[in-house]
């Protein structure tokens, strides 16, 4: 399988006045042919960033280091009108709410034709034609009222239907999507992931998702990255991630969506944002010592396509004998 | 925190420090200027009177005795600019506070309500009429002394206090923490005072300083009119007057020397009133 | 005996056009004492305006509601301010809920001082203190602003109000849902503590299933309004019998693939609440409803010991099962 987004020691500074917060360091993952990878984490672990830094959308942020390729393409030094051609085309990306991602004036149909014909020469006919067979892939019932009316005559979930649907309008081979379903009901959630999975899965494409919840990922992902304060913690397949975690930080994660809340006694509360020389989890992490407040942990492989940056990695042993879940 | 890190932040907070300091620097000089004009022109005496001209020096070029010059009354320019400050910037400021002191109230309990929507329509009408001539009414239906041109200030005022405290307290009354008030017991006047004015506070004053620059323009404008005015006292706006018909003479000191006065206090106002408003912003973010 | 009970409880807005909006239409609610009572529904099911009904933040069209055997619903001005200290809510929002002028010590107080009866300064100071440390935070918060806590320390900050007053009844409304996982946790494990050691009865709002299933001994399932049914959690959990509530729960989507419940798509989104219906709210959504369900009133009918469920054709088998093995 061949890898279709590869990010490498990526590093994003914010900038502030009179110089610049690092939000990203040292982020690696890739995404591979058919594969859709969650990325989780807290707010402020730079989840979103990620995502956006790989097509440029995280204005005012910068990336000051790392490398980004996509089909064998460098888009951290693409210049604005690649990118231009790349973004919509090539790369598709779906934000957390669709009434901001559509435009509030314009009719839906014109809005299919403003992003189809900002890449490539169409008719009007062919566009229609073409938007109202999307809108029927992503269930949409009655795609030519849809097509001739405003955003806000939709409900929330037609309106990220809607959104999917222009997303994949110029058939791109990977869809970003930014917590696409936070915004929905709950009843309508699993609907809209039900259907982003398939229509990534129809049409050979690959999908980055960001969520916190890590119902989704463990329902919805092949594999997983966890991040945690602007870096990447642990990524693999899910199953080994979530069956075997090994870092610290992982583990409390999944506890947290897990145990008895009667159980345990409060911890501490994490501070709004951490930044050490050492691991960012460090204060938090029961199993921290010295080592862990002074070097930064590389990631460390181990089977195939599951790491960790951790000094002490929980043991498989361990983790078993915790009995979650699982 | 990385090494790099380090180095950003500290450049960050140095560059802040600077920027603070710059901006300080402003404040003071605007506020130094204010209080110094206002001391000088109540206390120090001045080198000539400014109320009995000098006919010896009708319309003279500024010089060592004359500094600004004289006006074709032979009154000292320097002496009234420096004197007129004296009646000016206390209307000015005295008339801001009064329509703070009616204004926000209107604005503050007028949120809800029949009566409440029936005064703000009050406060539009008032509103809607130019301010000169809202003014100029005034100051005819109250008589024409110091304390009738603040009133006719503080009238012409009320509306943008009124209306600014009523939106600033509309948007609060629908936050979290003002209905967690309701939840706690607060009676509808500590609702209104300890949770929405606490709130709104900031800004009013803003707009107060604001408003005592505006009304430097607007006392000029009523005295270069003739209104409010009783000679020989001097005030800004009615030395322009005069000042005004010397000009075709290519006399220019007479309208000039006022005309910066009232520049300047209005720059000082408006500086001040500005690095207000950044503290009152930073102090809600922070 | 029920601590508080509501009973026909109704409460519409003006909507878009002149049309009317029913929040909440017609709700009858008893929580026992000492019990956490889980109100699950969606955005739109009226769940937060039912709460905000039971500690008369807004004001019912139609229905009473008593605390303790009296009445609150009629109570007004400094009756009714006084009578708070019974009676209490916790907001979703943490940093919005507190007054960003004020320091933590001050927010704290101020149920006490506007309660008369609070003592002198020392002895609030040291009930506030009391307070902070009960809900995990200490004397060096005492003087800080809301803007300098963390999001779970704001909420601490939230619930310390709200119990300052030792409270009778608190509703909850979606405290946590708003905060990081982790910290979600250590939220939730506090409220269960002090509703433990406090005897507390308490109202938990919220749209997260997980979470009710684990806070919450009664679990109260609203839709469009109504509450379409009622039971201890385990039973109601386990056991849906109104097709709402299956659907509600085959969404969930637990972090164990294994544990995860066929789906039951409805069809479409929530429609808006408008004024009073005949019939029940999911006809429309609903794959098993009947010409029936629109055109007769569905009350609430005991189908298990203390369950309670609002549907003609409660515990019918949806053929989900089957539904999921052709896909």
């Amino acid at each position: 399988m061949s890898e279709v987004l590869s990010v490498q020691g990526l590093e994003v500074e914010f900038p502030v006045p009179g110089g610049a917060f690092r939000v990203l360091d040292d982020v690696s993952f890739s995404v591979r042919d058919n594969e859709i990878v969650g990325v989780v984490g807290e707010s402020g672990s730079g989840k979103s960033t990620t995502v956006r830094s790989v097509i440029q959308l995280h204005k005012p942020a910068r990336i000051t280091g790392g490398s980004v390729v996509f089909n064998g393409r460098e888009l951290h030094r693409a210049a604005p009108k690649e990118l231009r051609r790349i973004r919509g085309r090539e790369i598709g990306f779906v934000a957390q709410s669709p009434f901001d991602a559509l435009n509030p004036v314009l009719r839906i149909g014109k809005q299919f034709e403003n992003v189809i014909r900002a890449h490539e020469r169409a008719s009007r006919g062919e566009i229609r034609a073409r938007a109202l067979e999307l809108l029927a892939s992503t269930g949409i019932p009655d795609p030519a009222r849809t097509l001739d009316g405003f955003p806000h005559e939709l409900s929330g979930g037609m309106a990220q239907r809607t959104v999917i649907a222009l997303a994949l309008s110029l058939g791109p081979r990977l869809l970003i999507a930014d917590e696409p379903t936070t915004a929905l009901d709950l009843t309508v959630q699993r609907q809209v992931l039900d259907l982003i999975r398939g229509l990534v899965r129809e049409g050979q494409r690959s999908m980055l998702l960001v969520t916190h919840d890590l119902g989704v990922v463990a329902n919805y992902c092949d594999r997983v990255v966890v991040m945690y304060s602007g870096r990447v913690v642990e990524v693999g397949d899910v199953a080994t991630v979530f069956g075997d975690p090994r870092h610290p930080y992982t583990r409390t994660l999944l506890d947290a969506a897990t145990t008895d809340i009667r159980a345990a006694a409060p911890k501490s509360s994490p501070a709004k944002r951490e930044t050490a020389p050492g691991c960012n989890f460090a204060h938090r992490c029961p199993r921290a010592d010295g080592v862990c407040a002074e070097e930064r942990p590389p990631l460390t492989v181990t089977d195939p396509g599951h790491g960790f940056g951790c000094h002490h990695p929980l043991s498989i042993e361990v983790t078993t004998s915790a009995g979650t879940s699982r | 925190m990385t090494a790099a890190a380090v180095g950003t932040d500290r450049v960050r907070s140095a560059r802040r420090r600077s920027g603070r300091r710059f901006r300080n620097a402003g404040v003071l000089a605007a506020l130094a200027f204010l209080a110094g004009l206002w001391v000088v022109a109540a206390f120090v005496p001045l080198p000539h009177s400014a109320t009995v001209p000098d006919v010896s020096a009708i319309a003279a070029a500024p010089s060592a005795a004359h500094p600004f010059g004289a006006d074709i009354s032979g009154f000292d320019v320097f002496s009234r600019t420096i004197a007129a400050a004296a009646s000016d910037l206390p209307i000015a400021v005295f008339g801001s506070l009064l329509s703070l002191a009616i204004g926000v109230p209107i604005g503050l309990f007028t949120t809800t309500g029949r009566i409440g929507e029936a005064c703000m329509r009050v406060v539009d009408a008032f509103s809607a009429l130019p301010v000169i001539v809202l003014a100029v009414v005034a100051i005819q239906l109250l008589g024409g002394g110091l304390l009738d041109v603040i009133g006719a200030i503080a009238v012409v005022n009320i509306p943008r206090f009124a209306r600014l405290t009523r939106a600033e307290a509309v948007a609060l009354r629908q936050a979290r923490f003002v209905e967690a008030a309701v939840a706690i017991g607060c009676s509808p006047l500590r609702v209104a005072l300890n949770h929405v004015f606490r709130n709104a506070y900031g800004v009013v004053l803003v707009q107060a300083i604001l408003a005592a620059a505006n009304a430097i323009g607007v006392i000029a404008a009523l005295n270069f009119l003739g209104v409010g005015v009783h000679p020989p006292q001097p005030t800004w706006g009615s030395m322009i007057h005069d000042g005004a018909s010397m000009l075709v003479e290519g006399q220019w000191w007479a309208a000039i020397f006022p005309t910066v006065a009232i520049f300047l206090v209005v720059s000082s106002l408006t500086v001040i009133a500005d690095w207000f408003e950044n503290r009152v912003e930073g102090g809600a973010k922070a | 005996m029920p601590v508080l009970v509501a009973e026909d409880l109704r409460r519409t807005f003006p909507g878009p056009g002149g049309s009317k909006v029913c929040a909440v239409d017609g709700v009858d609610l008893a929580v026992a004492e000492g019990e956490t009572l889980g109100l699950i529904g969606e955005s739109g099911s009226g769940k937060s305006t039912l709460g905000r009904l039971l500690v008369r933040l807004l004001d019912a069209d139609r229905g009473t509601v008593t605390l303790d055997g009296h009445e609150l619903t009629s109570l007004r001005g400094a009756r009714l301010r006084r009578s708070r200290r019974d009676f209490q809510i916790v907001f979703q929002e943490p940093f919005a809920s507190l007054n960003p002028r004020l320091k933590v010590g001050a927010i704290v107080e101020e149920p006490l001082l506007v309660n008369g009866k609070s003592g002198t300064k020392a002895e609030r100071r040291q009930r506030v203190l009391d307070t902070l440390a009960d809900v995990g935070l200490s004397e060096e918060h005492y003087d800080r602003r809301p803007a300098d806590l963390s999001g779970g320390q704001q909420q601490r900050v939230g619930i310390a109000r709200a119990l300052v007053t030792g409270p009778r009844f608190v509703v909850l409304d979606e405290p946590t849902s708003s905060l990081d996982l982790t910290v979600r946790a250590e939220v939730l494990q506090l409220l269960a503590r002090l509703q433990h050691d406090r005897g507390l009865t308490f109202l938990f709002i919220s749209h997260d299933i997980h979470t009710v299933r684990r806070l919450c001994s009664r679990t109260a399932v609203m839709y469009l309004g109504r509450i379409v049914e009622i039971g201890p959690t385990e039973s109601v959990l386990a056991h849906p019998q109104h097709p709402y509530t299956k659907a509600l729960l085959s969404a969930a989507l637990p972090v164990d693939p294994g544990h995860r419940l066929p789906h039951l798509p409805l069809a479409g989104d929530p429609p808006k609440p408008t004024a009073h219906r005949v019939g029940c709210a999911l006809v429309g959504r609903c794959p098993i409803a009947t010409d029936e369900c629109a055109a007769t009133e569905v009350p609430l009918r005991p189908v298990a010991a203390a369950h309670e469920v609002a549907c003609l054709h409660a515990g019918q088998d949806l053929g989900i099962e089957a539904k999921e093995a052709q896909a």
